[in-house]
């Protein structure tokens, strides 16, 4: 008896994540405990087994098959020798970090139908106490047992028939359960949620697009608010000393149609600080105001404590999709400076408090408008990572522009909300860049060519590598200080995903997903 | 209850006037492109579809997407899914020539002989096949005298030149981030690391085809074309 019971807290021991270990995730490098890592959201890793010396002897450890041809999106998180990874539609597997087996599937059935504008994908799970948590494409918010896979509970976050869904990782802090929707090209209208972790019950809800009386409201003309979208489709980051959730929000609905819609169209295109104990709005910065170029602020909120000019601060970096990069005080929400990094023309130029000058032509229009860059954008949801050894936020850049032609739209539930329709630039072969930027001013140190704009996350690591992959299927690693190639393999399958790290059995291993596979390397020595 | 009822009726009446055409800008073109050219999803502008091989397939695709990709239900009606059958088939066809001058059982000849299209078109050139359904008589006879007015998008010429300065130009099979692959002239795979060569670029607006002015009489063109629609 005495015996099973000390082999019941050994096991219990195994699959417990206290929010005290999430937050310390620094302190354990050898997992990884949030989409992003940390809370911070650098998308770094602090091994350093694999280093610039020894990064060419990569080789497959093992791989790990899925049955879906949707993009396969996700970073797993690892934690105590399991990993826990996402499949499309919207299913769990745990893996036995030994030998790449699997220990349980969580698979969902998804009805038929269910709207939505860029694939049924999944970009990942989150941790907490002894559950896992999955938001679904049908608009479900699901608690597996760490251990066994089997549903703790599960509640609905909004109904899919009218387009909500969830394609983003849940972010666990506290002891609640942090959801952001997606389904702003279907006229939805925007919130953000939190759950009670144990029981699944609703703890708040802030709505991205205000309801009469409440401020911003007057920022949508009529009843266009209702249908606003600003969705919250990324995982956001949360700053545990100032108690703040900073969490972006999508593109204004309908994306490229702003005459329904007049006014600067808040919360949309924005990133909120909301108190994470009762969702209440700090403050709210908005990135592109009465955005018509589909141009959603869905990108990594990175948190940086920092000198700034001398001063120590906190900061909130981020690679917007606007193609600026933004650096603002992540107390008051002060703007502090942005810098294109890439080719743009819906901005003229930028004012002292960021508040962009937009340019008329980029409006879509019958004739066609030609837009730098188009509604992909120059960043989207994969990942930036920032290194504190190097000092610079590598970022993934897609460098590409599209003619935009005003079409009619209304609002019809379940169908799509747009305003425009675009075409290619011609005899414009679209390209890609990965980009050290220097994290305190924004500019370009150096960048490595790619072949077509990229929708794959990076990770650096304090092996002072950076990992990457193409739609090509080739990942690869260059020098972090310098952007020399170090490493590449072509996995033969197009890459969706973010690469991430752990340590298992004092050995570092480096995971992406690729085509239907999910590879995982180490040095072979 | 009269507001609503004219409201109702403008709604009836803009959906009579909806067009195959403004249903599918609106709510296809987002992925598969305005002309169907293909974006985020595949290209809709060829004779055969993969995944709507029949007219009840295509019904079903657009009406509850395709599981397990990208493709979603659409929640359009049944009336307007048939209208954007209709545009989704005419795109990237061209209406059926009506009695193309020129003799075909002639202008085989040509393809075969005098003019030595065949060489080409089977080594590296661009697919001939169905091309009688994608390119009018008019195109196709500009074509002929002028190559490289319009490049099939799918043909890319380019040139790699080694680290010893020699240029190889083809077709591009592949191009990634790290490597490229031509097929040249004579049908043969070239395959390189960019690392290893001293440049390579795309040769834009560029055609290695020959223009046939002056090589082949009006006569001979249009037999030549006539034969073309048939394939």
């Amino acid at each position: 008896m005495r015996i099973l019971s000390l082999l019941m807290g050994s096991v219990m021991a195994l699959a417990q994540v206290p929010y005290e270990r999430i937050a310390g995730a620094r302190q354990q490098p050898e997992n990884w405990f949030t989409y992003s890592g940390d809370y911070s959201s650098h998308h770094y890793s602090r091994l350093s087994q694999i280093n610039r010396t020894n990064v060419a002897k990569l080789k497959l450890a093992w791989m790990h098959q899925i049955g879906s041809r949707q993009h396969f999106e996700a970073t797993p998180l690892v934690v105590d020798g399991v990993m826990y990874l996402t499949e499309p539609p919207s299913d769990v597997t745990a893996l036995d970090l030994k030998t790449g087996r699997p220990l349980w599937r969580y698979r969902r059935t998804i009805p038929e139908g269910v709207p939505v504008c860029c694939g049924q994908v999944n970009r990942g799970v989150a941790i907490l106490g002894g559950l896992i948590y999955i938001g679904t494409i049908d608009g479900h918010l699901v608690a597996l047992d760490a251990r066994t896979g089997r549903v703790r509970w599960e509640v609905e976050v909004a109904d899919y028939k009218l387009a909500y869904t969830i394609t983003a990782a849940p972010l666990a802090l506290k002891d609640k359960i942090i959801v952001g929707i997606a389904g702003a090209e279907y006229g939805v209208r925007g919130f953000l949620d939190a759950y009670d972790a144990k029981t699944g019950k609703r703890a708040w809800r802030f709505w991205t697009t205000p309801a009469p009386g409440e401020p911003g409201h007057e920022t949508w003309s009529g009843d266009s608010w209702k249908y606003g979208g600003a969705t919250t489709w990324i995982t956001g980051s949360f700053d545990p000393e100032l108690n703040l959730l900073y969490w972006t929000t999508g593109n204004p609905g309908p994306d490229y149609d702003g005459d329904v819609r007049l006014g600067d169209n808040l919360y949309s295109d924005s990133v909120l600080a909301l108190d994470a104990d009762t969702g209440q709005r700090k403050w709210h910065f908005q990135f592109t105001p009465h955005d018509v170029n589909d141009l959603d602020s869905n990108q990594i909120p990175v948190l940086l404590d920092a000198l700034w000019k001398g001063k120590p601060r906190k900061l909130l970096l981020l690679a917007n999709r606007n193609a600026f990069y933004y650096i603002l005080d992540r107390v008051t929400g002060e703007f502090l400076q942005a810098t294109a990094f890439t080719r743009q023309n819906w901005a003229l130029s930028m004012s002292p408090t960021g508040r962009p000058v937009p340019n008329p032509a980029t409006v879509p229009s019958t004739k066609g408008a030609l837009v730098y860059p188009d509604d992909d954008g120059s960043a989207n949801w994969f990942s930036p990572s920032y290194s504190p050894r190097t000092g610079f936020f590598y970022q993934n850049v897609r460098e590409k522009g599209a003619y935009y032609f005003k079409t009619e739209t209304r609002y019809q539930p379940g169908r799509f909300y747009l305003g425009a329709f675009k075409r290619e630039i011609p005899n414009e072969e679209p390209y890609g860049t990965l980009r050290a930027l220097r994290a305190l001013s924004g500019e370009t140190a150096w960048e490595f060519r790619l072949h077509s704009p990229p929708w794959g996350g990076l990770l650096a690591t304090a092996g002072d590598l950076v990992f990457s992959g193409t739609m090509e299927g080739d990942f690869f690693a260059l020098d972090a200080v310098t952007g020399k190639l170090l490493w590449r393999i072509q996995t033969g399958g197009e890459i969706w995903a973010n690469p991430m790290s752990y340590q298992f059995e004092g050995k570092q291993y480096v995971a992406i997903a690729a085509g239907s596979a999910l590879l995982v390397f180490a040095i072979e020595p | 209850m009269r507001r609503l009822w004219i409201t109702g009726l403008i709604s009836v009446l803009s959906l009579l006037a909806q067009t195959g055409e403004a249903i599918y800008l609106s709510q296809c073109a987002v992925c598969h492109g305005a002309g169907g050219e293909g974006g985020r999803g595949p290209t809709l502008a060829r004779p055969t579809l993969r995944n709507a091989p029949d007219e009840e397939a295509l019904f079903r695709v657009i009406r509850r997407g395709i599981p397990n990709s990208g493709m979603p239900a659409t929640g359009l009606a049944e009336r307007e899914i048939r209208l954007v059958m209709e545009h989704v088939r005419a795109l990237g066809r061209v209406a059926a020539p009506v009695d193309p001058p020129g003799d075909p059982k002639r202008g085989r000849q040509i393809y075969s002989g005098k003019g030595q299209c065949a060489g080409c078109h089977q080594a590296f050139g661009p697919e001939l096949r169905g091309i009688g359904e994608r390119r009018s008589v008019a195109h196709l006879r500009t074509s002929l005298t002028d190559p490289a007015a319009d490049v099939p998008a799918g043909f890319v010429l380019m040139e790699a030149v080694t680290p010893g300065g020699g240029k190889v130009s083809g077709a591009r099979l592949n191009e990634d981030t790290f490597s490229l692959q031509l097929l040249d002239a004579a049908g043969k795979v070239q395959s390189f690391w960019k690392s290893e060569l001293r440049a390579w670029k795309r040769l834009p607006g560029q055609s290695p085809m020959p223009s046939y002015r002056g090589v082949l009489s009006e006569t001979e063109l249009d037999d030549l074309v006539a034969f073309l629609v048939t394939q």
